[in-house]
């Protein structure tokens, strides 16, 4: 080994060559094009992109403000009413009760011999009581069959019955059913 | 020069990235808020002129359903309809009931309900065709409670007898 040491000092001594301590140029010029890039970016973006994006953003905000005036308040409060009757119109006549269609029922349903003398309707309760005479009690009991055979009541109970100068009075309570008058 | 590149990337470019992402996300969203509107604002536009060329289902509905509480012109319906129907009105009675929310989320208003209660005297028949009146009525009401006596020892049939009625009247809250 020490012998090809000396071999290569030789030489070079010969051909009084030094080598040369270089500045890294590529390497700087690499950087500076990196950060010139970087900020090129930074500056594109805040000066060129970001108002641009700004811009664009006024701009619809104020389409949406020209928007906004197109129908005005009165309108927009006319078309609301409309709106909310029409809806309310329609839940309410879902819900509407046609009362008369029972007494139709009751006519239907009720024997000649008998007569009412007070009737009480609650649609809150769905509850019908019916007062009146019966000429006898054979007639009443008809008269309560015919009342369990009628589509509109149920639960169809004789809560008394007595025998008076007129005949049998008597009270007959009913229940109606849920959508029996709608 | 490396890391001053390195660090403009993190301190200033990244923040800058992202305030643009949230403007690009805005610019989107209002964008599409714009062309939801025009849509819906040119279906208004074509109902509000439908609207304006029938005048009378305004005026129709408005009676259905008042947009305010209207005791007189519910009152007038009843008189009216007892007139009609040859029945007379003894007495009548206002409560104001709990309003009804609606049942729709929004734009729709609840429902006030006035009850009336009213005392009327005349035949069955005539009560009867003032029932179905009442129910086909343009003004909504709801019979709610019924009673109906006969004078002493007459049939219900014929006769004077007395109908004591409680009736639901509407109207729109604000």
């Amino acid at each position: 080994m020490p012998e090809i040491r000396n071999v290569l000092e030789d030489q070079l001594r010969k051909s009084g060559a030094r080598l040369p301590a270089r500045f890294p140029w590529q390497l700087l010029i690499f950087s500076l094009a990196i950060l010139g890039v970087t900020l090129a970016s930074y500056f594109g973006m805040v000066f060129g992109l970001m108002p641009y994006l700004n811009s664009q953003l006024n701009g619809v905000n104020a389409q949406i403000d020209n928007l906004e005036k197109t129908v005005n308040k009165q309108q927009q409060e006319n078309l609301i009413n409309l709106y909310s009757q029409l809806t309310n119109i329609q839940d309410l006549l879902g819900s509407h009760v046609a009362s008369s269609a029972l007494f139709d029922d009751l006519e239907k349903n009720t024997y000649s011999q008998i007569y009412y003398t007070r009737l009480s309707l609650s649609l809150i309760e769905n509850k019908l009581e019916i007062q009146g005479i019966a000429p006898n009690f054979n007639v009443l009991s008809q008269q309560l069959d015919s009342f369990k055979k009628s589509p509109l009541l149920g639960n169809v109970l004789l809560e008394s019955a007595k025998s008076t100068t007129d005949g049998i009075s008597f009270l007959i309570q009913a229940v109606l059913g849920p959508n029996a008058l709608k | 020069m490396f890391i001053a590149a390195i660090f403009v990337y993190g301190s200033f470019i990244s923040p800058a990235y992202s305030d643009i992402n949230n403007l690009r996300a805005e610019l989107s969203a209002r964008s599409q808020t714009v062309n939801e509107q025009q849509s819906a604002i040119s279906q208004v536009q074509n109902l509000l002129k439908e609207y304006q060329n029938i005048s009378s289902v305004e005026t129709t509905i408005g009676t259905m359903l008042p947009l305010s509480e209207d005791t007189a012109a519910s009152l007038n319906q009843i008189i009216g309809l007892a007139t009609v129907n040859n029945l007379k009105l003894e007495s009548v009675s206002v409560s104001r009931m709990a309003n009804r929310p609606s049942n729709e989320q929004g734009l729709v208003k609840g429902v006030g309900v006035l009850r009336f209660s009213f005392l009327l005297n005349g035949s069955y028949a005539n009560f009867k065709s003032f029932l179905r009146a009442m129910e086909t009525n343009v003004s909504l009401m709801d019979l709610i409670n019924l009673q109906i006596e006969s004078s002493l020892g007459s049939r219900i049939n014929g006769g004077n007898i007395s109908f004591s009625v409680d009736a639901d009247a509407y109207y729109q809250t604000k």
